[in-house]
């Protein structure tokens, strides 16, 4: 690869690509090494990493030739997928992407943390298949740490975009923290399951699975682990007086708690409210039951402004972290520049050296003192120190920041007008 | 006469700690608060030296341990509030709380600056080791019953917050409801068993040296014994049915009430903090 514009990336995501044709085109980590060891075996593709998770399949090339790298990772990749749904970048719009990426700028959650690993491990796949080399390697090394540095140096992490979590984290503030703590799910769809995953990953004692058919919520406990018990909404009432926190998710079901489920001496005797999250449509738990003594009730109404104020938070911090992008894709390019700039760096210390000799030779008539040649040795580092110096100097204005941010905006702008 | 350095001693304590009240106050910001929050920690630390110091010139000035006045136990109450707080906090930081904790040592400070006397400072009190512990263990008693109140009272603020369901900077930043229930009922047990011991060293005095009356239906002793009560009860109320973390806090806001409401009364110039000399 001699030049920046063959280092391509071709892929899809779900920016490009339902969720079927992502489907299509996922790759196991296992088929990901065979392809990636056919991808080298011909003549279009040096080195080549393969990420494919389930909101994108891409790979990122290095190449003779940015062209035929691209025709040959689509034709190996993504045969018979239609031309709208597969994006290819080539040079510096491979890179910006590729760092967007690492940040989780591209994500469908953005800010999401799971891509950096995503991407360590896709490139631990690629170093395992022998298929990355001077060129990925220190791209794929310098994204990972652009990954870090944008989530460290922005709030693009923060707060967050589900509401069973947003739930959890509301419950929190009232009762610390999880550990011996006891919590009651109502509901064993999608939602339930996601806030009892939630709930175990705090470590909390004991989650108790409610549903109307206990067979649905015992089958659903097996994949939860043994501190998750399954029951009938018979017992609901109790359950929830014992909780600390309680989740309701079920659907249509208006009114399954109401004031008369619960008995208020008990409620009014606990040292702590009961947190009762519905995250049901319509609601599940009478509004009545929140002006009950000992408890606190936060419906998706209360909770939804939350995820839309992290929301916009994330928003705000993919417009901070624009300039680390601009700045880090500018520090690629001049490490390249400077990388390419090796046989001559090698030839000029050569030739400093012969010169040294030379001349040392010639004003001592081949007498040089000890002293002598010292001298000569530390005139020769100086003078090789300024050379070079004045190299990356030159090598760090090959391309001007302002032009790259320029660049930047104009990518983003292309792929997702409004974000930025 | 009195030490030079106790008049701007008097003067720069209560500012200096209602200037690390905002410090502190700057933890609500979060990710935000200005860089110059940073040094709430080591300023509040050279206070409490600074007022110890102004204890050890008292000291000094009369040759011994002073007589408390009622000003001076303002001072000294202050000076338990923020010195307890300092070590409450001194592994688990609770800057948020320390705005408020910080805020009303300061103003208890100001209060006894701006009305206790200056010259003479204080008279030399009675040397017995056994007044001293007295006197001391009665005011860490009540430097703790007053973070007892204010803990409640943040406890109160935090609950309503959420019952209104407002998630602004209080409902994020203060510590969660259990962990506010904790320090509110472990400063209640500080104070309770600071105001027992207090007390009875006290009354045992009272009763060797046959103060003239003193007797166990004095409004003042019964007072003390009712306000030591009430914070054991606050102290126990996990264990107590029906005393939940919610009445606990109205409790201890209640207390800390009616002793503010007491001192604000004994609190007449010239007066001492009780009559029992």
């Amino acid at each position: 690869m001699d030049s920046v514009e063959d280092l391509v990336l071709v892929g899809l995501s779900q920016r490009t690509a339902p969720v079927a044709v992502r489907e299509s085109c996922s790759i196991t980590a296992e088929h990901a090494d065979a392809l990636l060891r056919q991808l080298v075996r011909g003549n279009d593709v040096d080195e080549a990493v393969v990420l494919s998770t389930c909101n994108r399949t891409e790979a990122v090339a290095a190449s003779p030739d940015g062209a035929r790298a691209i025709a040959e990772v689509r034709d190996s990749l993504f045969r018979g997928v239609d031309d709208e749904h597969v994006y290819s970048f080539r040079g510096v719009r491979a890179i910006m992407h590729l760092f967007r990426v690492a940040s989780g700028l591209d994500s469908l959650v953005v800010g999401e943390s799971e891509i950096l690993g995503q991407i360590k491990r896709s490139f631990d796949v690629s170093a395992g298949a022998d298929t990355v080399g001077p060129f990925l390697r220190p791209l794929f090394t310098q994204a990972i740490g652009v990954g870090k540095r944008v989530r460290r140096e922005t709030s693009i992490g923060d707060g967050s975009l589900s509401v069973a979590r947003v739930g959890v984290e509301v419950a929190a503030r009232v009762i610390g923290r999880f550990e011996g703590r006891s919590a009651a799910i109502v509901g064993a769809g999608e939602t339930g399951l996601l806030a009892a995953r939630h709930l175990l990953a705090h470590d909390v004692g004991r989650v108790a699975l409610l549903n109307r058919t206990v067979e649905r919520a015992a089958e659903a406990a097996v994949g939860l682990g043994d501190r998750v018990e399954a029951m009938g909404l018979d017992v609901l009432g109790p359950e929830l007086e014992k909780a600390d926190v309680a989740v309701v998710c079920v659907d249509g079901a208006s009114s399954l708690v109401t004031p008369k489920t619960l008995d208020r001496r008990k409620l009014a005797r606990r040292d702590q409210p009961l947190v009762l999250l519905d995250l049901s449509v319509p609601r599940a738990v009478d509004p009545a039951v929140g002006k009950l003594d000992g408890v606190l009730v936060y419906d998706l109404d209360a909770l939804i402004p939350i995820v839309e104020e992290n929301r916009a938070g994330r928003a705000a911090a993919a417009e901070e972290a624009a300039p680390i992008l601009v700045a880090e894709v500018h520090k690629y390019l001049s490490l390249r520049t400077f990388a390419a700039f090796s046989p001559a760096i090698e030839e000029l210390k050569e030739r400093f050296s012969r010169e040294r000799e030379h001349l040392i030779d010639k004003v001592t008539a081949g007498q040089a003192t000890p002293r002598e040649l010292e001298l000569a040795h530390e005139m020769e580092k100086k003078l090789l120190g300024l050379a070079l110096g004045q190299l990356k100097e030159s090598a760090r204005h090959t391309q001007s920041a302002a032009a790259l941010d320029r660049a930047y905006r104009r990518f983003v702008d292309e792929i997702a007008p409004g974000q930025e | 006469m009195s030490d030079p350095l106790v008049q701007p001693l008097t003067v720069f304590l209560p500012c200096g700690y209602l200037v690390v009240a905002m410090l502190y106050s700057m933890a609500f910001a979060g990710e935000a608060q200005p860089s110059i929050a940073r040094i709430r920690t080591p300023l509040l630390r050279m206070l409490l030296v600074l007022h110890v110091g102004l204890f050890a010139l008292h000291g000094g000035t009369v040759g011994g341990f002073p007589r408390f006045d009622s000003w001076l136990v303002l001072s000294a109450v202050a000076l338990n509030v923020v010195g307890l707080f300092a070590v409450i906090t001194w592994r688990r930081r609770q800057p948020t709380v320390g705005s408020l904790v910080l805020f009303a040592a300061g103003t208890l400070q100001m209060l006894a600056s701006m009305f206790g006397p200056t010259a003479p400072i204080v008279e030399r009190g009675p040397s017995s080791a056994i007044t001293a512990m007295h006197v001391l263990t009665v005011i860490f008693a009540s430097a703790a019953v007053v973070l007892s109140g204010i803990y409640g009272l943040l406890y109160l603020v935090l609950l309503r917050q959420m019952r209104q369901q407002t998630f602004g900077a209080l409902f994020r930043r203060l510590p969660d409801l259990r962990q506010l229930a904790r320090m509110t009922r472990s400063a209640a047990l500080a104070g309770f068993i600071g105001l027992a011991l207090g007390v009875n060293v006290g009354i045992g005095m009272a009763h060797a040296r046959g103060v003239e009356g003193f007797g166990y239906t004095d409004t003042f002793v019964v007072s003390v014994l009712a306000i030591c009560v009430h914070f054991g009860l606050i102290a126990f109320s996990r264990r107590i049915r029906g005393l939940t973390a919610q009445r606990a806090s109205w409790a201890a806001v209640g207390g800390l009430t009616v002793l503010m409401a007491a001192l604000a009364v004994a609190l007449v110039p010239e007066a001492t903090f009780h009559s029992l000399r």
